[in-house]
């Protein structure tokens, strides 16, 4: 991963892995794997970002874990959106369109 | 909600840590196992697939420890592993750390002491019920000057001022008026007894606890009232052996026979640091009062301060609405003179709540928390230097720890936890201190009484926490200067080779120069102060005041108290010195109204014929009976003493002259036959020129002085004394000078006392400030030493390989010793010329204070013995690890690192 790509993701990786779980509940594999998928293989989470990521919004509240079996029979962390997370996903994502909408129009304006 | 789950995580981090850990390292253990999974189905042969997965995952315990510093909580567990890391490297070294901690508990203690004394002083409430509301109401005048009597404080209140506060006022739920006498118990040699004299709601207003009998009760007070009188618990103990039927027994205090009508309880002192051992109702001060201002019916005095008056404030009525209140009512009484503004001013209750005293008292508490601060000031620049010496030994540490990636501001956390953690422990010594010194700091304090204080020094809240506070001063001051150095490291380059060379260990240096420094100039300062401190007291001591002080003994009464006028007053002494001259063993007897070095007596003179303007002086003056150059060994120069005849004759009174004197007014005449006038325009005429001695100050030759006969030259004279001097030391004729007075008078209270006491006994505050200084210099002297045997060391570990080649060139030890030697000298002269200049500021304030009792204050001595003795310990100091390094074989050295 360039670093480019890691300043990024540091800003949105939480908004990444809110939207992903947005979809239903998700090991923490299934998540990386969702993002790459969703991006196009622009970002690839690693393990190393994920787990810190995720134990830090489990901590604020937004999502919740509790172990489940996985599509192949393995015991597996799960996590969820909790109600806090949703309206975060809400403000998180409100905030990125601001965010991108700004930056594009930065770049058109010259 | 979410701070709900916030809370639960951050208990579940705290105290299920292990839990949290397995589920985080089954969680990663599953991912990984997962991940394998997938690269198999992905059609990896096992071990590859393994590998691959171990690569994505990037390093099991690297992801646990992200997770971890993530976690809520995560300073809270750093600060405890820092905590514990701190214990260790504490007790890994205990020599430092009991330094420290000693030193650190010196300066917190002291200061933590200063502190609580204060407390106790000015701030603590009255040990009464409630004292919260207890306020004490004092006045001051603006406008045109005014002529006001004054018993006591300027400060202090009227009784028609005092009662128009008290019937007009509504902020108060009662208010008390009182004034502090001496009474004489009446007996067969009448003692003197400290009481109160009380407005008699006194007990009541302040909720005082009585334990036998009753309180004071307004018919009490009546003018048609018969005398009564409550006992402290402590003089019914004392006097009456706890003995319950003292209750309606009689005491005579000042010829007034008093009925005994209660008993205080234990616990209740009273209002003053006096502890009194009887009450009385202020109605009586007609009996207990002396006629100071003209009469003796001290309620009706409207223009006269010398009640305090303390009351309790209704609930919700703040110190600012009483003062308002009873400023208005103040205006009611100014009406009666023109010109007049009363100020109220209301103080919270505490014993020290007069303005006048509380400005005095922040002078002093300023001073002393200036030599209090320094001490801790030098205590943590010895810390901090102890620190840095530690330092440069632990850089290694540091510096690998900052290549592993730990951040500067948690390894300057790191080592300020340390700093935290030995002012803590040096505060909580520190309180050992501050529980021990404060009652020995009381005694020198000026009136304060000797014993029997109702102050309460024992720690509470506010003492306490100025304690922690004085110890995270101490951590921070001591602490953040060498945790900022120690992690401003330059990696390459300290890593690379010895870090002895990089910058930042000269700056370290420079440092730990100053506050070297620094420490021997405290020190020089103290250990001058203190020595002239001494050399004054020695002299105070020593020196030969110019008249007789062995033998002399000094018998005063209470003739004022007990209604005697001038002349009356005058026949007494006489008839008493003439009973007491025949006495065998009695060398001589006189009446004096100064006692000399104790109380003075200040009169202004001029020369009939001359310029009065232009003549004018202010000059010391006793008034004596003719005995009195022969009692007190003082010769007469030129002339003679006067004689009874002189003295009983109509005329000019006749005087004694100093020969200062005698050169101030008529230089190069002959004075004796002259007349000056002084002291309401009475006539002196000179008959005899005695030698100049030191009548004020004890080494301190007098100016311009004379002795005018007392009996004829001085009218207000109920207050003089009587000095007898024995022939030999028997003190035989002593014990019969009570017998003989009350022959004269039974109700006299008659005290003697050993002059030579007297004198010691005043010299006694300074005496123990002295000692205080000095232990305080020797305390900064250790400090100072083990800085400077610290900086020596230091330079000297870092210079081994340097000493190692010259000693392989061939450099002669004497040159060595002046490398290592150098800059620690330079260090120490600098110190030493700072301290000494500031001791010589220090020494003229101590010589305008009159503590040095004619010490010059530039005196050679303090200044060189303290320049020898330091020069001396430095020098010890610095010799013993400059060998030590010096003692190093060369090859070793070379090899070194």
């Amino acid at each position: 991963m360039s670093p480019e790509q890691t300043s990024l993701l540091q800003g949105t990786l939480d908004l990444l892995i809110l939207k992903s779980l947005f979809a239903g509940e998700m090991h923490g594999l299934g998540i990386s794997r969702r993002i790459q998928q969703v991006t196009g293989g622009t970002f690839i989470v690693q393990p190393g970002s994920l787990f810190p990521a995720l134990h830090g919004m489990e901590e604020e509240g937004w999502i919740s874990s509790f172990w489940g079996e996985s599509e192949n029979n393995r015991r597996a962390k799960y996590y969820r959106l909790t109600k806090a997370g949703l309206k975060q996903l809400e403000v998180e994502t409100k905030r990125w369109g601001r965010i991108s909408w700004a930056i594009a129009q930065a770049l058109e304006a010259s | 909600m979410p701070l709900l789950v916030k809370v639960r995580s951050f208990l579940r981090n705290l105290f299920l840590s292990r839990n949290v850990d397995v589920d985080l390292d089954q969680e990663v253990h599953s991912h990984l196992d997962m991940l394998i999974e997938e690269n198999i189905r992905a059609g990896m042969p096992p071990r590859e697939a393994q590998r691959v997965a171990r690569m994505e995952l990037g390093g099991i315990e690297q992801v646990k420890e992200r997770v971890r510093e993530e976690r809520i909580g995560n300073w809270l567990r750093s600060a405890i592993s820092d905590c514990r890391f701190g214990v260790r490297q504490l007790r890994k070294n205990p020599g430092f750390t009991t330094v420290a901690i000693l030193t650190l508990a010196l300066g917190i203690g002291a200061n933590t002491s200063v502190f609580s004394l204060i407390y106790a002083l000015a701030i603590r409430p009255l040990p009464v019920k409630d004292a919260s509301s207890l306020v004490s109401v004092y006045q001051s005048f603006r406008g045109h000057p005014l002529s006001r009597g004054v018993q006591g404080s300027p400060y202090y209140i009227s009784y028609p001022e005092y009662v128009n506060y008290r019937d007009g006022s509504q902020s108060f739920s009662g208010m008390v008026a009182y004034a502090e006498t001496i009474l004489s118990l009446g007996g067969a040699d009448p003692q003197p007894l400290p009481g109160l004299l009380v407005s008699c709601n006194y007990f009541d207003v302040l909720g005082a606890h009585i334990a036998a009998g009753r309180a004071l009760r307004s018919s009490d007070c009546l003018a048609s009232a018969s005398p009564v009188a409550v006992l402290s618990n402590g003089f019914w103990q004392r006097e009456f052996g706890a003995n319950g039927e003292v209750i309606g027994k009689t005491l005579t205090l000042d010829n007034q026979v008093f009925t005994v009508i209660g008993v205080a309880g234990p616990e209740f002192p009273g209002t003053e640091l006096q502890v009194p051992s009887v009450w009385a109702p202020v109605a009586t001060a007609s009996q207990l009062m002396p006629a100071t201002f003209g009469t003796r019916d001290w309620l009706a005095l409207g223009n006269v301060s010398w009640l305090h008056v303390v009351g309790r404030l209704k609930p919700g009525t703040s110190r600012r609405q009483a003062e308002t209140e009873l400023t208005v009512l103040a205006h009611n009484l100014d009406a009666d003179y023109p010109g007049r503004q009363t100020v109220v001013i209301v103080n919270a209750g505490a014993f020290l709540n007069n303005p006048e005293v509380r400005s005095i008292g922040a002078l002093f508490a300023a001073g002393v928390f200036a030599l209090a601060g320094l001490i801790l000031l030098m205590a943590c620049a010895n810390v901090t230097n102890l620190i840095l010496s530690r330092a440069a030994a632990r850089q290694q540490e540091v510096v690998i720890r900052l290549a592993l990636g730990a951040s500067r501001s948690r390894l300057v956390c790191q080592l300020l936890t340390e700093s935290v953690f030995l002012a803590v422990l040096g505060g909580g010594a520190g309180l050992i201190v501050a529980v021990w010194l404060p009652p020995v700091l009381v005694r020198v304090l000026p009136e304060i009484p000797s014993s029997g204080l109702p102050l309460n020094f024992t720690p509470n809240f506010a003492v306490l926490g100025y304690a922690l506070l004085a110890s995270l001063a101490a951590a921070v001051i001591s602490g953040v200067t060498p945790a900022l150095q120690a992690t401003k490291l330059d990696l390459v380059t300290t890593l690379k080779e010895e870090g002895a060379t990089a910058g930042h260990s000269l700056k370290r240096a420079r440092l730990r120069g100053i506050l070297v420094t620094a420490e021997v100039a405290g020190c020089t300062l103290l250990l001058v102060a203190a020595s002239l401190l001494a050399r004054g007291l020695h002299r105070a001591e020593m020196v030969n005041p110019g008249f007789i002080t062995r033998n002399v003994f000094v018998t005063s009464f209470d003739l004022a108290q007990k209604g005697y006028d001038g002349p009356r007053a005058n026949t007494f002494e006489r008839e008493l010195r003439d009973r007491l001259v025949v006495l065998p063993g009695v060398a001589g007897v006189t009446t004096s109204v100064v006692l000399p070095d104790v109380t003075g007596y200040i009169s202004g003179v001029t020369i009939p014929g001359r310029n009065a303007k232009h003549e004018y002086a202010q000059v010391l003056a006793n008034f004596v009976s003719p005995d009195y150059f022969k009692t007190m060994g003082v010769p007469i120069l030129r002339g003679h003493a006067f004689t009874e005849q002189e003295a009983e004759s109509p005329g000019p009174v006749p005087a004694v002259i100093s020969s200062a004197m005698a050169r101030r007014f008529w230089g190069g005449e002959d004075p004796i036959g002259k007349n000056f006038s002084a002291a309401k325009n009475q006539t002196y005429q000179i008959v005899g020129i005695a030698p100049d001695v030191q009548n004020l100050h004890l080494g301190q030759t007098d100016g311009p002085f004379y002795y005018g006969a007392k009996d004829a030259g001085y009218s207000g004279a109920v207050d003089a004394i009587i000095l007898l001097r024995t022939a030999s030391d028997s003190t035989g004729p002593l014990a019969a000078i009570p017998g003989i007075a009350h022959q004269i008078d039974p109700s006299v209270m008659v005290t003697t006392e050993a002059f030579e006491q007297i004198l010691s006994r005043q010299l006694s505050p300074a005496r123990t400030g002295t000692a205080l200084v000095g232990i305080l210099g020797i305390l900064a002297m250790v400090l100072a030493f083990v800085g400077v045997t610290g900086v020596v060391s230091y330079a000297a570990s870092q210079r081994v390989r340097e000493i190692g080649i010259r000693m392989t060139l061939g450099a002669q030890p004497r040159d060595l010793l002046a490398l290592l030697l150098g800059q620690g000298v330079k260090l120490v002269a600098i110190g030493l010329g700072i301290g000494l200049a500031l001791g010589a500021g220090a020494a003229i304030l101590l010589s305008a204070a009159d503590l040095l009792f004619g010490v010059s204050p530039l005196d050679p001595w303090p200044f060189a013995g303290t320049t020898l003795l330091l020069a001396a310990i430095a020098l010890i100091s610095m010799l013993v690890p400059a060998r030590r390094a010096m003692r190093v074989d060369p090859i070793v050295a070379l090899r070194y690192e």
